[in-house]
């Protein structure tokens, strides 16, 4: 009862901050239109502006100040560590002297000809920035698409070892996301002609400035010509860059006391509205805690709670939300049909099917024979699923003897059976004998690591049918065949074969009182689990755009059995439900959070790390609550 | 000083049930006292007590007073009771296997002395005296009548020197005043049996008092001074063995006379007579409950009740059957032969069985009841399914009927048909059990300890639909329990079995005495010879 009570005057008391906070979001929005606020950014523009000249001033005295002290301890014969010491000591406190004087006036932020005269130069600046931001855009397209081939190529031709061949697929999103190298752009003729248009408006400008600081050397005109103009071209975006580029330079500081918290609040308005969004589902969930715990379980509550942390986290950092759904979509599609996989092994009691590599396996020789015979389209995709099948099932009946053979200890066995059958065929794709030069190495013999499916059947599915809805791409032929994949193995389950094989996993005695063979339920499970597989990476490689062989398919094991855990199942008991809520949930997680931990600390590679972290960090504690949980 | 132990008025609750109620227990010293009673009177949980195990303490203690040499002890732990000088011997050794004789006797009592390291870094570190140990150690094997060297390696050893390598341990123990044995002769041969008696004879004679616990009426009238027998939790009383006879204790320990007794409706019409199930020679390796040649007629439409204690093999006769359990020997069912370890054929043939280990094998814990009470029939016989396209797939509409008719007839109670049948209480899950058997169809039906763990109300619900099965359906049924009242109370034939095979085949009139000695494998004719 007390407990109850708590419950409830939290998510009150939640609902009440939100509710504040998006009060105080849309009063900021309200803000930013009124003619105040305009005179006041206004304003700060101005300080921006007049700052940044008065630093060249600043500068200018202060280095002044150093060559008179140096000249002045060489005239006395300081020594060398004393000279240096003086003449920086002299350089602050000449600096100091300079901030205070013209950094500090603000009584001429108020000039209507240093207004006029700014806005002259902005609208000069348009059309310059407008091109300028085209001719920037298409160049980042084309550097962008340079880079993501040099990946591709990079790995294609990697050929000294095979272990750093597998190409991740977090590197290509990230890869894209990166900041732009703009070293090599080259402005168009046009864009340089427009350029020399601005210098009349700009002279205007600095002829105001001028008598605002009468201190300003000739030689400045042309050197602050950059900085002020950047400075100025602010003007052209929307209310929170433009605040974001004046405050650069200081000029939130000019406002004390409530003005200073109406311009901030105007700043944040947008960061509050998510704030607010975010509180209010916290707040929900504090309020149904009981009835969400009991339907979802507390590691799914905790997961997607992480995941609609890291969504508003995406928008307070400025990242596009809607294509890392799309993202989020795209990987759900690519890794559902092998988290798939995992599920008849789940059911039938060998638990978490590591060995599924062997059905992985089985995928790739098929596509690599459609791929062999420059096969093309849907038929290269149908030959490949069916050829896989075809494949996979001697291959997972063998592997299911194997498994009953040694019983009690299966995802030790399966995870050594899927390493090594990896090794194995490390070999053998140097020695199978295909002869397309698309396929194989240059020199000699044997199959590359990395195979582009662009031109046989990659992203088939992806653009099946695929519609963009809130700038959100639906990759719905790739969906819509996980969700087929689904809906048959639902159906299976539900056959008196499947029946009976959710029996053997989830109390092998009891099957066994009932009759059933526990043997061949392991070996139908095993056997479906390595079909599955096989399909699983077909439809992987054509999402992906790439194949990968050797030691590519090593980590799927795991990448899947995280994917089902975190959706809810246990090492001995599953079902589809989990592996559709799993497989979105983690790579959701992974993809954003691998997006968010960039913006918020801009190191390199750390991708990689995190998504290291996540995946197998999910898999221990899905498996330190795979006690009860899931029951009811 | 009369007694070297008194338990005076024990009384122990676990939750609501009474376990102890006014138990007392004195012992002499030198004496050997057995401690009867059947499983579940109460004597492992005085013993508890006596040891000051967590268990007791965890559940809220007891009440009564323990008096050792006439003062009145608190034993909170077993390290104090061996401090007062009590010792055990266990029914499932405590030894290591790679240690020898010696080192096994002298473990955590090691004789010791100072050397150069243990000087600086404590005692922990002393030196073993080994031959001191070894003295020590032949002097206790000695006294048990061991002449094995006390070097050898434990791990090798026959399984009847280990209890006596058990027992030297205990002895060793300096002032030890009193031993428990718990059930020692139950892993030991006959022989073996009979020089363990005479150890513990020499023991008592060198005045350290023994508690022999035991259900061998035979082996008491033999060994024991002093017999005191516990039924359901109470005393029943004390006896000297001259001043007693077999009879009487056997009496003692089952003896609830007529008293309790809800003896069912006389049925109306006579058996058939024709014989359902007939077992001849059968032999089951069930661990723990290994039947070794049993032989079993049962009459159609009867209701035959198997008894017997813990561990003497009446639980594996229907796992046998069913074909759980490896089994070898012949069983025909309606005149016609059923495979042995094929649990399916005898599913088919119409045989069903409600197990005794309902969480482990009866229910699918985490699934709804609907499923649990459908699986079978789905396996089986192919019921409850509908057809989508080439598929046949499980259709929910019927199983969630059948249930509910289900629920209705054996009033389970649930909040829903699916609700997970791990959530049950233990009188429902029973009765889930039930109705996936019934859901069979069955033509004979075992049922293994029905009442295991139920409250008294669920039990007696439980039993009513067993009769009402069998008058109504005429369905046959073969009812094992380790309670003997609900066999006498339902069941037209009492088969008591001892030691893998049956001891006596008894009405459900029968006296007291007779079940309590064929309990204790003296088969009625035996003693008649006498």
């Amino acid at each position: 009862m007390k407990q109850i009570k708590t419950q409830w005057a939290a998510a009150i008391l939640l609902a009440v901050l939100a509710l504040s906070l998006l009060a105080t979001g849309i009063w900021g929005f309200a803000q930013r239109g009124q003619e105040q606020t305009q005179a006041a950014l206004l304003k700060m523009r101005n300080y921006a502006v007049l700052r940044t000249a008065a630093g060249a001033i600043v500068n200018d005295l202060a280095l002044n100040a150093k060559r008179e002290a140096r000249a002045y301890a060489d005239a006395n014969g300081y020594s060398r560590n004393q000279r240096s010491a003086y003449a920086d000591e002299q350089e602050q406190l000449a600096r100091k002297a300079a901030e205070e004087k013209y950094f500090g006036s603000t009584k001429s932020l108020d000039r209507t000809d240093l207004n006029l005269s700014i806005e002259a130069l902005e609208t000069a600046l348009t059309g310059f920035t407008r091109l300028e931001t085209q001719e920037k855009a298409a160049y980042a397209e084309v550097w962008r698409e340079e880079q993501k081939a040099k990946a591709a190529k990079a790995a294609e031709q990697e050929t000294a070892s095979a272990e750093d061949g597998a190409l991740s697929e977090d590197a290509l999103v990230v890869s894209a996301e990166e900041k732009v190298d703009y070293s090599g752009f080259v402005p168009s003729a046009q864009l340089a002609a427009l350029g020399e248009t601005l210098t009349p408006a700009y002279d205007a400008m600095y002829d105001v400035l001028e008598t605002s600081l009468p201190d300003l050397q000739p030689a400045m005109r042309a050197q602050l010509r950059e900085p002020l103009i950047a400075v100025v071209k602010g003007g052209e975006s929307d209310f929170q860059t433009e605040y974001d580029h004046y405050a650069k330079t200081g000029a939130d500081t000019i406002y004390v006391g409530g003005e200073r918290t109406r311009m901030f609040i105007a700043r944040q308005a947008t960061n509050l509205v998510v704030l607010a969004a975010g509180t209010l589902v916290i707040a929900l969930t504090v309020f149904y805690y009981k009835p969400l715990k009991r339907s979802l379980g507390m590691p799914r509550l905790v997961i997607s709670f992480f995941f609609l942390l890291l969504l508003v986290a995406a928008a307070l950092y400025n990242i596009n939300v809607p294509g890392m759904m799309s993202t989020v979509l795209w990987r759900t599609g690519m890794y559902g049909v092998l988290a798939l996989a995992m599920l008849p092994g789940i059911q039938s009691g060998i638990s978490l099917n590591m060995g599924m590599t062997v059905g992985i396996i089985a995928g790739l020789i098929s596509t690599l024979v459609a791929l062999e015979m420059n096969m093309t389209g849907w038929g290269a995709f149908l030959f490949s699923v069916i050829g896989g099948i075809i494949l996979a099932l001697p291959i997972g009946i063998l592997y299911g003897k194997l498994l009953n053979r040694l019983q009690g200890s299966e995802m030790t066995v399966s995870t050594y059976v899927g390493f090594s059958f990896v090794s194995l065929f490390c070999i053998a794709w140097m020695l199978l004998p295909f002869k397309n030069p698309k396929l194989t190495w240059a020199l000699g013999s044997g199959l590359r690591t990395m195979h582009n499916m662009s031109d046989s059947f990659g992203q088939l599915l992806d653009n099946f049918l695929s519609f963009t809805v809130l700038g959100v791409k639906v990759p719905t032929g790739l969906l819509m065949f996980f969700l087929l994949c689904c809906l048959l193995m639902w159906l299976f389950s539900r056959s008196r074969s499947g029946l009976a094989m959710n029996a053997a996993g989830a109390n092998h005695r009891f099957a066994e009182a009932a009759g059933v063979n526990v043997n061949l339920m392991r070996i139908i499970g095993t056997t479906i689990s390595t079909v599955i597989a096989a399909v699983g990476i077909i439809v992987y490689s054509q999402s992906f755009g790439f194949m990968q062989l050797y030691n590519g398919p090593k980590q799927m094991g795991f990448v899947a059995a995280s994917a089902i855990l975190i959706g809810g199942a246990t090492v001995t008991r599953a079902k589809v439900s989990h592996v559709i809520i799993g497989t979105f949930l983690f790579q959701g997680v992974l993809a954003l959070g691998i997006q968010v931990a960039n913006a918020a600390i801009a190191e390199g590679g750390l991708s990689e790390v995190m998504r290291i972290l996540i995946s197998n960090g999910i898999i221990l504690y899905a498996l330190t609550q795979s006690g009860g949980e899931s029951r009811g | 000083m009369d007694y070297i132990l008194e338990m005076n008025n024990i009384h122990k609750h676990y939750g609501e049930s009474a376990v102890l109620r006014d138990v007392t227990l004195k012992v002499r010293p030198g004496e050997i006292h057995a401690l009867l009673g059947e499983n579940g009177a109460g004597k492992s949980t005085l013993m508890n007590i006596l040891f000051g195990m967590p268990v007791i303490h965890a559940t809220g203690g007891f009440k009564g007073e323990i008096r050792v040499a006439g003062q009145p002890v608190e034993i909170h732990s077993p390290q104090e009771a061996m401090k007062q000088g009590i010792g055990m011997v266990h029914q499932e050794f405590m030894l290591i296997p790679g240690f020898s004789i010696t080192e096994n006797i002298k473990l955590n009592r090691e004789i010791s002395h100072p050397n150069l390291v243990s000087r600086v870094l404590g005692h922990e570190l002393e030196s073993l005296d080994h031959t001191a140990m070894a003295k020590d150690a032949r002097l206790s094997l000695d006294s048990v009548g061991v002449s094995i060297a006390e070097g050898t390696r434990v791990g090798g050893l026959p399984v009847g020197y280990m209890q006596f390598v058990e027992i030297a341990r205990e002895i060793d123990k300096r002032g030890v005043r009193l031993l428990v044995f718990d059930e020692p002769t139950a892993v030991l041969t006959e022989s073996e049996a009979e020089q363990l008696l005479k150890v513990m004879k020499s023991i008592a004679d060198s005045g350290i008092a023994i508690i022999f616990i035991t259900h061998r009426l035979n082996e008491v009238m033999a060994a024991a001074d002093t017999v005191t027998v516990l039924r359901d939790g109470g005393l029943v009383g004390s006896r000297a063995i001259r001043e007693t006879s077999l009879t009487e204790m056997a009496g003692m320990m089952i003896g609830r006379g007529d008293e309790g007794l809800n003896r069912v409706a006389q049925r109306q019409q006579p058996l058939s007579g024709k014989i359902a199930l007939k077992v001849r020679d059968l032999v089951v390796d069930m661990p723990g409950e290994s039947v070794r040649g049993l032989d079993l007629d049962v009459m159609e439409g009867e209701i035959l009740g198997i008894g017997g204690l813990a561990g003497q093999g009446k639980v594996g006769l229907p796992n046998g059957v069913m074909g759980l359990y490896p089994a070898r020997g012949s069983v025909t069912l309606f005149d016609e032969d059923l495979p042995l370890n094929a649990p399916r054929q005898a599913l088919e043939a119409g045989l069903s069985m409600v197990s005794e280990d309902r969480r482990g094998v009866g229910l699918l814990l985490d699934e709804s009841i609907e499923d649990n009470i459908s699986f079978n029939a789905m396996q089986i016989k192919g019921s409850f399914f509908t057809g989508v396209g080439p598929l046949k797939i499980r259709s929910a509409r019927q199983v969630r009927e059948h249930a509910k008719k289900m629920i209705r007839d054996l009033d389970i109670r649930c909040t829903s048909p699916a609700q997970a049948s791990g959530t049950l209480s233990g009188g429902n899950q029973q009765k889930v059990c039930i109705a996936r058997a019934l859901t069979m169809d069955p033509r004979f039906l075992f049922v293994s300890e029905p009442t295991r763990g139920i409250d008294i109300g669920a039990k007696a619900l439980v039993l009513e639909t067993l009769v009402k099965l069998n008058r109504e359906y005429g369905l046959t049924i073969v009812m094992v329990s380790s309670e003997l009242m609900e066999l006498r109370s339902i069941c037209d034939r009492i088969v008591i079995v001892a030691e893998g095979r049956v001891a006596g085949i008894l009405q459900p009139d029968s006296p007291d005495t007779d079940f309590g000695l064929a309990m204790s494998g003296i088969s009625t004719q035996e003693e008649q010879q006498r």
